[in-house]
């Protein structure tokens, strides 16, 4: 039998190993480094322009075909996730954290805090997500550590308000009380004890998170708020490739968006692993 | 007459006593939906060092409230709360915090009274960590000896709670108690969430354990053979109130208050041949308007008008044994009192 | 000399799963005679409980009975398509569960759920449903009927929800009750109420209980005869006085032991000396 250090901050659950997480996880890591791998294993660059090869259809030399400008799109497609995944993770990620640590604050200190931040949360709910982004992203400045920003302020109340009602709920339940009983001092409670029972939805909530924010990224490029031509990004490509749609140069916008039903679908996944994970270790 | 406060003689110094109650108030204040709920009521009670004292009633006595307070678990209206001399009412929350290493509390709910995410080795090693300076090897091996007393084998130390039975998962509580060797336990119903045979177990052990170690014990139980099988002492509550204290077998068998008469009779013996003691007693505990003067008076076959008066006051019936009611001490006969046949709701509506 | 009201031969009860089946009752007789008590005692996962729902076909998913036989009166129950048990459950067998408020379903006051199950059975006037659940109300020992009548289940209090539970078990007049832990969570001198209730009814109306509990002190005070049952089977059966005095089994011995306690009052009181 192996012993841990009982000093150490408790571990994920072990034995996790699921076909949704693996599959979602692999995926994600997939694209991630081959942001980096085919930009380098290509001939092509994937923001010089090459006006000559302009609008070619896909074929062995450019198996994703050339856009307007004859950037090669299958280079531009793998190399994307560098800002895609970059942005979505720094922006969902900071988003989470502030609203876990809000929503455990406020769910465990009773009384007004709690509510005005629901009603706060409520407030910021309540505009149609890519018209508060785009709002947001133009009144400080259309840059991406702005959209950073963006992305994690409208994932706050989603995160807040999850665990909230999950340390509302843990803070009734009996250890709880019994690890009141046995000393623990307020600080030492809520991080070893309640914050971790809390943490269920939120991860879960994270892969959720995760896609929508890819979707989001996606929708501010297409509405050219974020990310700059020429950097690769799914949403400008599909942006620029859709007015080609209609004169029969079809591969412009197609494969930007499968990429990105992919990323949005391995993130679902990803969600689903985790949850799956989790319930096997404590129930 | 003996202080009428406590059954404790007065010339007794106060550290002799492992816990001293007096004058304890609780009411619970009235939230959206919910009456005010007064739940302990000038309760006053002594437990000497190395006694196991037991509080015994039905729902809405009181007696877990009392647990809770006396660890400070919960915050008290007023009165006094001494656990080993020290004043628990004032108490500093850091001075509390470290008190509590040597005063310690037992659940009815063995499963919820652990975290769900830590392995029972790190839930017995958890008050270690608090409040001692073992560390590694040390504390396991601590650990590892805490589950050798409370019978557990050492490789349950790896599992989480939900993969022990109900059995073994109070006897984690139990040894998470005793690591920082308290010499308090408050045990609040520690075996009714468990089935028969285990009871019995985990009540031997709980016993052994007193033994071994001199440990004081507050046990919280509904079930009165619990009771008499563990406790030297019993009070025993009756919605918020103190209506009886003395020696288990005494209180017991010459029970001097009709409500004790009636929970007594209310035991079902295992012997066929033993019938119940008492006649059954009418009506249910009434949520609502507490009654002005005896708290049991509305449903007590031999109430006065004095009864309706004011709260009798705990009376000597003999050496340590006390009760509150007008009649203590006059011999008096229940069963002639209350009426043949099956017992009606008691008139009362039984709506909250 | 009674006659034969429940017969239970050779019961034998599985769950299915997609995965797997486990066997759940390995052979359970049980035997009980018209106007007794008839007390089934074990512990959590006895299977006691299992066997009174496969008595009247209330099987969890994936519960199948693969032997054995369930005769009521000359009736074989286990033959009943549901349609068929539906007239006899609450007609001919009624039956009670723990925690009455949580048995009682919540939307509608007493007496429209006690109409209501007069209604799929007996064939009343609205006025002589009215009479009857009024009456039955009284029956149970509850005396302001009107009132409770009105009630809604939440706002009455537990011995009078329980109460109000066996008046509705009642109602169209069964002659044997199933109480599954019908005292269980209530508080002892409420438990007391309600099991002299159950004894006085039985006088009343001639009525045949099986009662199902963990608790051997139900069983030594109220019932004629028990069946002692763990992991599925029954160990030891028969008239009261004879298996709770002079018990065979030991597990039984074991049960008993359990419930008095009285070795560790002999060990406290010895280390006293």
């Amino acid at each position: 039998m192996s012993r841990t250090e009982l000093g150490q901050r408790r571990e994920r659950v072990p034995d996790w190993v699921n076909p949704p997480l693996a599959i979602g996880l692999g995926l994600i890591v997939l694209l991630a480094v081959g942001s980096y791998v085919v930009p380098a294993l290509s001939q092509f660059d994937a923001e010089i322009a090459n006006p000559r090869e302009a609008l070619q259809p896909p074929s062995s030399r450019h198996p994703f075909g050339t856009d307007r400008s004859g950037l090669d799109i299958f280079v531009r497609v793998f190399q994307a996730p560098r800002i895609d995944l970059t942005i979505v993770v720094l922006g969902v990620g900071l988003g989470a954290v502030i609203g876990v640590v809000l929503g455990v604050v406020t769910g465990f200190s009773r009384g007004i805090p709690g509510e005005i931040s629901m009603r706060v949360a409520d407030i910021i709910q309540a505009f149609p997500l890519l018209i508060l982004a785009i709002a947001l992203v133009s009144l400080s400045g259309n840059n991406l550590t702005n959209v950073v920003y963006v992305l994690a302020f409208v994932n706050v109340p989603v995160f807040l308000r999850l665990t909230r009602s999950r340390v509302l709920t843990i803070r009734e339940q009996r250890f709880v009380q019994a690890s009141v009983a046995l000393g623990n001092s307020t600080p030492r409670l809520v991080f070893r004890h309640i914050l971790p029972n809390a943490l269920g939805p939120a991860t879960v909530q994270f892969g959720v998170s995760m896609g929508y924010g890819i979707l989001t990224l996606a929708g501010l490029a297409f509405l050219g708020v974020g990310v700059q031509v020429p950097t690769p990004e799914w949403g400008s490509m599909i942006l620029t490739g859709s007015s080609n749609m209609t004169t029969g140069q079809w591969w412009i916008a197609l494969f930007p968006g499968l990429a990105l039903s992919v990323a949005v679908f391995a993130f679902n996944l990803l969600s689903e692993g985790i949850e799956k994970a989790r319930e096997v270790g404590s129930r | 007459m003996t202080d009428a406060g406590t059954d404790a003689p007065d010339d007794v110094a106060a550290t002799d006593y492992a816990i001293v109650v007096e004058g304890l108030q609780k009411t619970f204040r009235a939230r959206r939906g919910q009456a005010e709920v007064v739940a302990i009521d000038d309760v006053s009670f002594v437990v000497e060092r190395g006694q196991t004292l037991g509080v015994v009633g039905e729902s809405g006595s009181g007696k877990s409230t009392v647990a809770r307070c006396l660890l400070g678990l919960t915050p008290v209206d007023a009165g006094r709360v001494e656990v080993l001399g020290r004043s628990i009412v004032d108490a500093k929350p850091k001075e509390l915090r470290s008190w509590r290493s040597e005063m310690q509390i037992v659940f009815q709910e063995p499963l919820e009274s652990l975290d769900p995410r830590y392995r029972v080795r790190d839930a017995i090693g958890e008050p270690l960590l608090l409040h001692t300076d073992l560390r590694g090897d040390q504390l396991q091996a601590r650990v590892e000896e805490l589950l050798e007393q409370v019978s557990l084998a050492t490789e349950l130390g790896a599992r989480y709670p939900h993969e022990l039975s109900g059995g073994q998962q109070q006897r984690v509580n139990i040894a998470r108690a005793l690591a920082t060797e308290p010499s308090v336990m408050v045990l609040d119903e520690p075996t009714a969430s468990l089935d028969v045979s285990v009871q019995a177990e985990v009540l031997a052990l709980l016993v052994d354990l007193q033994e071994r170690f001199g440990l004081t014990y507050l046990l919280i139980s509904h079930d009165l053979t619990t009771i008499r099988a563990v406790c030297d002492r019993v009070a025993v509550m009756y919605l918020g109130r103190l209506i009886e204290v003395g020696p288990v077998d005494q209180v017991l068998t010459k029970p001097e208050h009709p409500y004790t008469e009636f929970l007594i009779g209310a035991e079902l013996s295992v012997n066929p041949d033993v019938k119940p003691a008492a006649p059954v007693v009418q009506g249910e505990v009434r949520s609502g308007e507490r009654p002005s003067g005896c708290v049991f008076a509305p449903r007590c076959p031999l109430r006065m008008d004095a009864c309706e008066e004011a709260q009798p006051e705990l009376r000597a019936a003999s050496e340590g044994h006390v009760a509150a009611c007008l009649v203590v001490g006059n011999k008096h006969d229940l069963a002639s009192v209350v009426d043949d046949g099956p017992p009606p709701s008691g008139g009362h509506r039984g709506i909250n | 000399m009674s006659e034969l009201l429940l017969d239970v031969r050779g019961l034998e009860l599985e769950i299915a799963t997609r995965r797997t089946s486990t066997a759940i009752l390995h052979g359970v007789d049980l035997a009980l005679d018209a106007g007794q008590m008839h007390g089934l005692v074990g512990e959590t996962g006895s299977g006691k409980s299992m066997t009174a729902r496969a008595i009247v076909g209330l099987l969890p998913p994936g519960g199948r009975v693969t032997a054995g036989s369930v005769t009521f009166g000359d009736q074989d129950l286990l033959a009943k398509t549901e349609a068929e048990m539906r007239e006899v459950r609450g007609a001919a067998i009624g039956m009670i569960f723990q925690n009455p408020r949580t048995a009682l379903y919540p939307m509608l006051n007493i007496e429209q759920q006690m109409s209501n199950v007069i209604k799929s059975h007996l064939d009343l006037d609205k006025a002589e449903r009215v009479a009857r659940v009024r009456e039955h109300l009284g029956l149970v020992g509850i005396d302001d009927v009107d009132r409770v009548a009105k009630a809604y289940p939440h706002e009455l209090s537990g011995g009078m929800a329980q109460r109000a539970v066996i008046a509705m078990a009642l109602v169209c007049g069964p002659s044997l009750l199933i109480a599954d832990e019908p005292t269980t969570g209530l508080d002892a001198t409420i438990q007391r109420q309600i099991l002299e209730l159950i004894r006085s009814l039985q006088d009343q109306l001639t009525l045949s209980v099986l009662i199902i509990t963990h608790d051997l002190g139900v069983v030594a005070q109220y019932c004629d005869t028990v069946s002692v049952m763990t992991e599925g089977r029954v160990v030891e059966d028969g008239a009261v006085r004879s298996v709770l005095l002079e018990p065979a089994e030991e597990y039984t011995k074991k049960l008993i032991a359990a419930s008095d306690l009285g070795d560790i009052r002999k060990k406290r009181l010895a280390a006293q000396q």
